[in-house]
């Protein structure tokens, strides 16, 4: 079947199976920045946010996915001009082999979205669908404080 | 999983319309698809995709709490903390899976597929809402009915929940390894307390039992009936019948010993608030 998707504010058309998931079509069309984890949902690999919504791509039909926004990595910051979230996590020195960094740093702009000043139960309790296996968590969770202080910073920046 | 099937896709945009389709057979719901998913889509030809139809509502009203079939586990929970609730369902979805997956579990998917490890089904037992079907079957359910007639999902549609929307101190705990593994069993009390230590009403469901999930209304008529001690609820609690099969978290005898704590827990920290 053929599907169109809005992917970083791009419109994009794509031929895919109809069993097909959200993951396998980005990967199989130049989206390698969602990465294929578990396959089940509970690694948090392969987040995106879906209509603004942070899901498993792995666990979303692309068929149902059709003519939605969909928001990767890429589409909150880039190599040249990375988002806050992103230089705060190498800031915290909270990317080892990198693999679960992009949804991690999906989970924290989505937790940041809704509450820009976390406990850290409240950024454990959000990040509980992103699996690490190289790190042990302290400075990712030190990365999503540092960034809702440099996105406060740069809010107050803002209005001066 | 990686699927290369070939599936057909059918978006109604009425419930009539979705109706009509589910008679052609063969056919199956996708509302989040979590639990399509979890099956790796098997037997799966035709799919009837829910997100056009109007059964993403939440309403309020002095009387009753109104949630669409389509709701997710995350819009339920935002839901019922902006109308400043404290509701059980709160706390029992809050523990459902993770947050990404708890973005797409829907409450009607989540009737329907019942799994062993429901954080909805429990609380869904103590609230004992009504659930509305649309289809050769329509009408107004009791939660009960639906758990022991199965076969009422084929070819009909849940469409919404309605529940009395009352104050109620509430209790909930899930068994499980760790945070986000699947529960070996959860308890759900609700009460209401007449005076310090007794009673006007008290709901207890535990889930994960042989009979998959029950109420333990005699249990809660002892306990209703009189002044509450913690002696007495160990009396009463001996006459309670929990068959579990062995789990993950313990051999069958174990688990009844744990649940039987975890409810007595449960009462005495309500009545201590």
């Amino acid at each position: 079947m053929e599907g169109s998707f809005i992917i970083n504010n791009k419109k994009r058309t794509f031929q895919f199976k109809s069993g097909d998931t959200l993951l396998t079509v980005l990967r199989n069309n130049d989206h390698a920045e969602v990465k294929e984890g578990g396959r089940e949902g509970l690694c948090g690999a392969c987040l995106v946010l879906l209509n603004g919504v942070l899901v498993n791509s792995c666990q979303v039909l692309a068929a149902s996915a059709t003519g939605k926004n969909i928001t990767t990595v890429k589409g909150i910051g880039t190599i040249h001009t990375p988002h806050l979230i992103q230089k705060a996590f190498v800031q915290a020195g909270a990317v080892q082999c990198g693999f679960c960094t992009p949804g991690m740093i999906l989970a924290t702009y989505d937790l940041l979205e809704k509450n820009p000043d976390p406990t850290e139960k409240e950024i454990k309790k959000h990040l509980d669908g992103n699996l690490c296996r190289c790190t042990g968590y302290v400075k990712i969770i030190k990365a999503v404080k540092l960034s809702s202080i440099l996105l406060k910073e740069n809010e107050e920046k803002g209005k001066k | 999983m990686n699927s290369s099937k070939e599936i057909r896709w059918f978006f109604p945009k009425t419930i009539k319309e979705a109706i009509g389709l589910l008679s052609i057979g063969e056919v199956k719901i996708h509302g989040g698809g979590t639990g399509l998913l979890l099956s790796e889509l098997k037997n799966v030809k035709t799919l009837i995709d829910l997100q056009n139809l109007p059964i993403n509502n939440f309403s309020v009203t002095d009387e009753k709490i109104e949630i669409g079939a389509s709701q997710s586990f995350c819009s339920i929970i935002d839901n019922l903390r902006n109308i400043g609730s404290d509701s059980i369902l709160i706390e029992s979805l809050s523990c459902a899976a993770n947050t990404p997956l708890r973005n797409r579990i829907t409450l009607g998917g989540s009737i329907v597929f019942s799994p062993l490890w429901s954080d909805l089904m429990g609380p869904l037992f103590v609230l004992e809402p009504e659930v509305y079907l649309e289809g050769p079957d329509s009408g107004v359910y009791k939660i009960f009915e639906i758990k022991t007639n199965r076969s009422i999902f084929n070819n009909n549609l849940i469409t919404k929940i309605i529940y009395p929307n009352e104050k109620w101190k509430s209790f909930y705990y899930r068994e499980s390894r760790t945070e986000v593994d699947f529960a070996s069993f959860t308890i759900s009390i609700i009460l209401k307390k007449h005076t310090t230590n007794t009673l006007s009403d008290i709901r207890i469901a535990i889930t994960g039992t042989k009979n998959k999930i029950e109420r333990l209304h005699t249990f809660e008529k002892k306990l209703s009936a009189g002044i509450i001690t913690s002696e007495k609820i160990d009396v009463f609690l001996k006459d309670v019948d929990l068959d579990f099969s062995k789990k993950s978290t313990g051999s069958s005898e174990y688990t009844k010993e744990i649940a039987k704590t975890y409810i007595k827990r449960g009462i005495e920290s309500l009545l201590d608030q």
